[in-house]
């Protein structure tokens, strides 16, 4: 008698501790969705892209590029350039294809069909990202479109 | 068989309501460690109406034209009359600020860091002369940005980033 009792109570025992283990176990499981779900959702409001920033910054780079004249930012004199900020619109080979009445539009324009891709990017770069007109966490691309072919500008594609 | 059923739904109940409980207990602890750990940001804004005051301001204050800055204007602005005057002309006319609530600093920043002013002043307002941390003592800051085209006495301009961070 004493054998079946003792040998009732431990399957009692071990059947609580199984139900004990699932319930652990389901919590455990309950908790981690919970944390994946909440890592998520703040995931992508956190980092969702602002459209009306991105917008802005595009407003004002190309208001940038069409307002700037080169009379602004460089002193020419006779065949030397002196564009104290930026050393790349210095270089003779550079210097000889602008004008004072050029914006830098015109300028990035002109020296695409100059074939200066690189003086492009070195401008461009001195311009808009040494000086931190393009935030750090922003690309940017400038495009360049002629008739049916669209060209990259910026950054500068190695051919 | 009755009672047994009884004493699984108690149960059930139990484990449901202990799990609710358990789920907000969580929530809210998650809650209470982001808003400990997570300071508030300042946060850039391009292309805000701050820049629109500006852009506004009639007569010889008048230094923002699109995205160029009148030398002469800046000047006049920042050494002639008081900063509450500029306040109410920077803060006021289209935005949700108030010139008795809110403070604003003005600086430019280049790609060789701070450019004057005028010789000599860094800033110009609330924190003159320390913009790392212009809206110390206040909640929270709105820093709004626009490139511009700053000229130099003594030579050519620069495109550089203006900075107008208003503190509340």
């Amino acid at each position: 008698m004493k054998k079946i009792g003792n040998f009732l109570s431990f399957s009692a025992t071990d059947a609580k501790k199984k139900r004990g283990y699932f319930y652990t176990l389901d919590a455990i499981i309950a908790v981690i969705i919970l944390v994946i779900g909440i890592m998520i959702i703040t995931g992508f409001y956190f980092y969702a892209p602002d459209k009306e920033k991105s917008d802005a910054i595009t407003t004002d780079v190309t208001s940038i590029l069409s307002d700037v004249y080169i009379s602004d930012i460089c002193e020419e004199t006779g065949s030397t350039c002196t564009c104290h900020y930026y050393p790349s619109l210095e270089n003779p080979d550079v210097c000889r294809f602008l004008d004072p009445n050029y914006n830098l539009m015109d300028v990035m324009g002109l020296l695409y069909f100059k074939n200066r891709r690189n003086d492009i990017n070195n401008t461009l770069t001195e311009i808009f990202v040494a000086s931190g007109i393009k935030p750090a966490n922003y690309d940017m691309q400038i495009l360049l479109t002629d008739g049916p072919d669209t060209h990259q500008l910026f950054p500068l594609i190695e051919q | 068989m009755k009672n047994s059923r009884r004493v699984k739904a108690q149960i059930a109940s139990l484990d449901i309501i202990i799990s609710v409980i358990a789920i907000m207990i969580l929530i809210g602890v998650i809650a209470i460690i982001i808003s400990i750990t997570i300071k508030p940001e300042a946060k850039a804004i391009y292309g805000g109406e701050v820049f629109r005051n500006i852009e506004n301001i009639d007569g010889p204050n008048n230094f923002l034209d699109g995205y160029r800055i009148n030398q002469t204007a800046l000047t006049h602005f920042v050494t002639v009359g008081t900063y509450d005057s500029k306040k109410s002309l920077v803060l006021e006319p289209s935005t949700q600020f108030s010139s008795t609530r809110n403070n604003f600093t003005m600086f430019f920043l280049g790609k060789n860091g701070v450019v004057d002013i005028t010789p000599g002043m860094s800033s110009y307002g609330h924190s003159a002369g320390s913009y790392s941390n212009p809206c110390n003592g206040h909640k929270q800051s709105f820093v709004y940005i626009r490139p511009v085209l700053k000229g130099q006495e003594t030579r050519k301009g620069e495109i550089l980033n203006m900075y107008v961070v208003v503190c509340e």
